[in-house]
């Protein structure tokens, strides 16, 4: 935090960096904004409010290029969303409003039967999931859905690997404790 | 499960990144719960979030960046409206001062003074004159004249000078107002003054002059750089001798008496502060007047 306010308040300085070039700028919004948004819809359980506050970031992000190489850009990006929800995420409970997708999976039909009982198990799944705690739902996600390793989720959202394992670990745990009929 | 004993509190994280095998996942929970597992870990990943539309939220950076950049409709507000309320109190403040603490100082005749105001600009009040200023004159630059001054006027904001003829109110820098009577004159040595006089206006720029006399207004070009009374002289350009005469008076400090149909005659010179005699000879020799002291009044005849 106290390393962001620093970068911040050296704005004025804005040196020729890559990140300053729109189509650089543009390639990293392409690379991270699913991920950042994604996390965020995972940590507010709000679809609009997720996307906002990556857009945020993403501002904050650009009023600092100068400053930041783009190899740097992911962890920023994500210690700024992290930073920006902490209020958000304090003060109000939002109505949940996403919804989970079944991947589209052309490879193997499926029987009629196993489809049912599938979109039965994923409400009960919907359900669960929303029901974790924040912090196990998010590393379980980031983790499930966004294909991240656990160190690299350690590294985004700065904790120990074995925080995150721990985290993982409790999660599925939970959903099998709400899930019984599977 | 002895080598995976110092893994076992958080087994199923291992088992989900493939650091335990499905029969070592089964020899800890057992077979039917190894299948609920495998279960749960396999509808899980069939299931996403929604994919962002990236040139919608992009599009969206892009506006966020332009808004950043405009000065926000509500912060405004109410800056103006804060705004509104400190000024108006400044304004209730400022004419508590002006009426409650107004200051002045008079001159005696003979004996002009030089005033330094507390905005850095100097006031030098000739002889016999009086000016009142508001204690708060840094933030209230108003003065009230009857008799002569010289403005040197420090940048800032308005400017006036309040005279029972007409206001002066200052664009720039040095100034000369004299006030007395019916009598208002305004030379402008430096910069711009604005003059007003019966609700119209007029800006004077540098070196130029106005008299209003009998009701007329009459304007004239001043080549000095500052008054002559400055520097020890009474200067008159086209002057009403009725007005030289009072200058006189304020300057020695004797009454002079002169025939009324002397007052309006025009005169161009100056007479020094330092030496009554003397003045008395430049005024009256190109007039063609005489003159005499008798018991500290002058009398002046034709």
């Amino acid at each position: 935090m106290v390393i962001i306010f620093i970068i911040m308040s050296l704005t004025d300085q804005k040196a020729d960096s890559l990140l300053c070039s729109e189509t650089v700028f543009k390639s990293v919004f392409e690379s991270h904004f699913k991920l950042l948004r994604n996390f965020l819809i995972f940590r507010y359980k709000n679809v609009e409010r997720a996307e906002d506050t990556a857009q945020n970031a993403f501002v904050i992000l650009w009023e600092n290029c100068g400053l930041i190489k783009p190899e740097q850009a992911k962890s920023f990006l994500f210690t700024t969303a992290i930073r920006l929800s902490l209020n958000l995420l304090k003060h109000d409970k939002v109505v949940t409003n996403y919804e989970l997708q079944s991947r589209s999976n052309g490879q193997h039909q499926e029987s009629p039967e196993f489809l049912m009982v599938e979109r039965e198990l994923k409400i009960q799944l919907e359900k669960a999931i929303n029901a974790l705690p924040e912090k196990q739902r998010t590393v379980f996600l980031m983790n499930r859905f966004e294909k991240q390793s656990y160190s690299e989720i350690a590294a985004l959202l700065d904790l120990s690997v074995k925080t995150v394992e721990k985290r993982m670990h409790l999660a599925l745990l939970s959903l099998r404790k709400v899930i019984k009929n599977v | 499960m002895d080598t995976n004993s110092n893994n076992n509190e958080n087994y199923l994280s291992d088992w989900l990144a493939d650091k335990l095998t499905d029969q070592q996942l089964r020899a800890i929970v057992g077979e039917s719960e190894f299948v609920a597992y495998e279960r749960l870990k396999n509808s899980i990943g069939r299931l996403q979030v929604e994919d962002p539309d990236l040139a919608r939220n992009y599009a969206a950076i892009k506006q966020k960046r332009i808004d950043k950049f405009k000065p926000e409709v509500r912060p405004t507000m109410s800056l103006y409206h804060y705004a509104a309320i400190a000024a108006t109190l400044l304004l209730f403040f400022g004419m508590f001062q002006f009426f409650v603490f107004s200051n002045h100082v008079e001159t005696a005749v003979g004996k002009p003074m030089l005033l330094a105001m507390s905005d850095g600009s100097k006031v030098r009040v000739n002889a016999n004159s009086r000016l009142e200023y508001p204690s708060l004159f840094k933030y209230n630059r108003k003065v009230c004249l009857e008799g002569e001054a010289f403005f040197e006027v420090e940048k800032g904001g308005s400017f006036k000078v309040e005279t029972s003829i007409g206001t002066v109110e200052v664009l720039g820098t040095k100034f000369n107002v004299f006030a007395r009577g019916s009598y208002f004159e305004v030379v402008c040595y430096e910069g711009r003054v604005k003059v007003v006089l019966n609700d119209k206006s007029e800006i004077l720029e540098n070196g130029q002059a106005i008299r209003l006399y009998k009701g007329n207004k009459e304007t004239w070009i001043e080549d000095d750089v500052q008054p002559h009374w400055l520097s020890g002289e009474s200067s008159f350009l086209h002057a009403p001798l009725g007005q030289v005469l009072a200058q006189l008076e304020s300057q020695f400090g004797h009454q002079v008496q002169y025939p009324k149909s002397l007052e309006h005659i025009r005169f161009t010179g100056s007479f020094t502060h330092s030496d009554l005699d003397i003045s008395l000879k430049t005024i009256c020799i190109p007039l063609n007047l005489k003159y005499q002291i008798a018991e500290g009044k002058i009398i002046i005849s034709e």
